[in-house]
């Protein structure tokens, strides 16, 4: 009865409810105050939404007129608005259309790239072993990708990040559609663009938050599997049947359009992860994580420092505290607002636990290697405190059961190295670790937008 | 919206009838129940014509009565019970007049609002905030579906989802804006 409650006010909200239906739910709130009261509390939030957004979208609308208005104004400062005629206006206002509709007309004569330059909704964010003429910055619109081999890495204008293996075929249909021809995808919504939706031969895969991969066999068959979240499949000779896929789920569609269940496995995307979080190279001891174990402590390893991407890009909705923007600078501050994206890098050796070599043990190890980001590092994070602070901003509390995670830094032969290149892209780390301590770097990234843009202005 | 009725011309000449203590004391009193008050009429009543009819009516009924007002009890639960009877008086809203009609269901609604609304105040402010982050799909979403007032076949039909997509999605924004506002309440101060 609670779950039919819960539709029923789900659909009170949308305005759906036929007289049966709001009988039905005025019954049941008259005789459950405690769900009156939780129907009421939703009411108010519905209605501060509305104002919410009545305000916010009037401020938009205020905005884009505001240049217009400028104009106006000045005309009534030199006296001429009051001077004007009905039939002024309406010879002025035939004429301004006819205007209109003959630049409009010129403009679709003469200008079609450069309307479908303007309808771009995505850009190549990264390429890695490149074998076509697809270059970084690349503004892209509706069009067909061929992609022979290597990895494109692509981001929508609403921050969904789509990582292309080839060989691969990839149509960019409109901003949040897309179909898969062949190849293998992996996609990552984050909140704010879910209903992201990617077509392959036999189904429709729409996201709903989360992030999920696609392999597109040549023989027509497909496999979907959802790393994090949810995604809806629709088999097309499934009869629409929609079928939720969650974390760790996996679904087979053959050519046929028959489905069947399959095994979830992510070793086939394992190549695309790198450069699907940002990671455009590395040396020496990196090595990308497995995307389980979740717990931080059971990543563990005597010879790699795990890179964990933390998360999805996000707007800071709080400042963040970092203890170094560069080698050697002091404690900063990001702002709340900045789009960033956060990596733990983590060297935790396999007896931290103290389980085999026994607790009173100095085991030192010492460790390094060099990573590159496809975007400039903003702050570091390195000191225990400050990881832990950070921890629930990114880290949805997997670092529980780790201890001594902060570097030491200073002049001891024993001390950590850190080091970030001059195009702030490139961190390289020597660590020393002894008995039962960890050592973390959480490193925060540019992750605005306007980046992949910014960058092939610059190349220009 | 809010602010609206506040000083149209027909509350100023009733508002001539009281002594100008009175008139002010009424003016800060409705000006500060007034928001809540719009918002409880449009939580039951879809049609904002009507919406606009009822408050400008509640407050008129108000003001006629403001010498029967007992200062010493709050004035919003006393302004939403006024308003509860202009909404039963209403005929003309036809998306939600089954359950506006059902006066044990509107007395207890009624009862309930004025006992959460005034706690949850510190929400509206940090609400602007998180809207005002909103990106993407959610963004476009709120929008049509606040300002335009379509409901998710119609916005469904506009971006090639299908409604339970957009359900969905609206969910998924209304748990991030709740989160959104809970921190920034935990931030900045307040009660959640």
């Amino acid at each position: 009865m609670k779950g039919e409650i819960e539709s029923l006010i789900e659909q009170w909200f949308d305005g759906e409810l036929d007289a049966a239906q709001q009988d039905e739910l005025a019954d049941w709130l008259k005789k459950h105050p405690g769900d009156m009261q939780k129907f009421v509390v939703a009411n108010v939030r519905d209605q501060m939404l509305r104002d919410a957004a009545v305000g916010e979208f009037m401020a938009d609308e205020v905005r884009e007129i505001t240049p217009a208005r400028s104009a106006a104004s000045r005309i009534k400062s030199q006296g001429l608005r009051n001077r004007w005629r009905p039939t002024n206006r309406i010879i002025a206002t035939i004429a301004a259309l006819a205007a209109c509709l003959l630049i409009s007309f010129i403009w679709y004569q003469g200008t079609e790239p450069e309307i479908r330059k303007m309808e771009s909704f995505s850009s190549v964010a990264m390429i890695q072993d490149p074998a076509g003429n697809l270059k970084i910055g690349d503004r892209l619109g509706a069009e067909t990708l061929e992609i022979k081999s290597g990895i494109v890495h692509l981001l929508f204008d609403d921050g969904v990040e789509v990582t292309l293996q080839g060989p691969a075929q990839y149509r960019l249909i409109a901003p949040g559609r897309t179909q898969l021809v062949s190849g293998l995808l992996t996609a990552t919504v984050p909140p704010g663009a879910e209903g992201f939706r990617v077509d392959t031969p036999t189904a429709q895969v729409v996201d709903l938050g989360t992030a999920f991969g696609i392999e597109q066999r040549t023989d027509g068959t497909s496999k979907v599997s959802v790393f994090d979240g949810e995604v809806e499949v629709i088999g097309q000779k499934d009869s629409g049947r929609k079928r939720l896929l969650t974390e760790g789920q996996a679904i087979q569609l053959a050519a046929n359009g028959k489905v069947s269940e399959a095994e979830f496995s992510t070793s086939q995307f394992e190549k695309l992860w790198p450069i699907a979080s940002g990671i455009a190279g590395s040396s020496g001891a990196f090595e990308f994580a497995p995307r389980w174990p979740r717990k931080l402590r059971h990543v563990e390893s005597d010879t790699r420092i795990f890179v964990l991407p933390e998360g999805y890009a996000k707007r800071l909705v709080e400042p963040c505290q970092v203890d170094m923007t560069k080698e050697g600078a002091s404690a900063s501050v990001i702002p709340a607002g900045k789009r960033v994206r956060s990596f733990l890098l983590q060297f935790n050796p396999l007896d931290s636990g103290g389980k085999q070599q026994g607790r009173n043990r100095k085991n030192f190890r010492r460790i390094e290697g060099s990573i590159t980001f496809d975007r400039p590092v903003i702050g570091l994070i390195v000191e225990g405190d400050t990881l832990r602070k950070t921890d629930e901003l990114f880290s949805l509390k997997r670092a529980g059961g780790l201890f001594g995670r902060g570097l030491e830094l200073g002049p001891s032969r024993l001390a950590d190295e850190i080091s970030l290149s001059k195009d702030r892209r490139t961190l390289t780390l020597n660590l020393g670790v002894s008995d039962r301590l960890n050592d973390h770097v959480r490193v925060i990234v540019d992750a605005e937008f306007n980046y992949v843009k910014s960058t092939t202005q610059l190349k220009e | 919206m809010s602010g609206e009725y506040t000083y149209s011309p027909l509350i100023k000449v009733c508002a001539s009838l009281l002594e100008e203590n009175q008139q002010i004391r009424f003016t800060k009193l409705w000006t500060s129940a007034q928001p809540s008050v719009n918002q409880y009429v449009a939580s039951l009543i879809r049609d904002q014509s009507t919406v606009r009819d009822i408050v400008q009516n509640t407050s008129l009924a108000l003001l006629r009565k403001f010498s029967e007002y007992d200062d010493s009890r709050p004035f919003l639960p006393w302004a939403l019970g006024v308003a509860k009877f202009e909404i039963l008086g209403q005929k003309r809203d036809l998306a939600r007049n089954r359950i506006t009609c059902d006066t044990d269901f509107l007395e207890q609604y009624t009862h309930a609002w004025a006992e959460v609304a005034p706690r949850m105040s510190d929400e509206a402010t940090a609400l602007r905030h998180c809207v005002a982050g909103l990106e993407g799909r959610a963004r476009t979403i709120i929008k049509l579906r606040y300002t335009e007032e379509l409901n998710s076949k119609k916005i469904a039909r506009q971006l090639s989802l299908t409604p339970a997509n957009v359900r969905a999605i609206l969910k998924r924004t209304r748990d991030a804006l709740r989160r959104c506002v809970e921190k920034q309440i935990g931030l900045f101060g307040g009660s959640a």
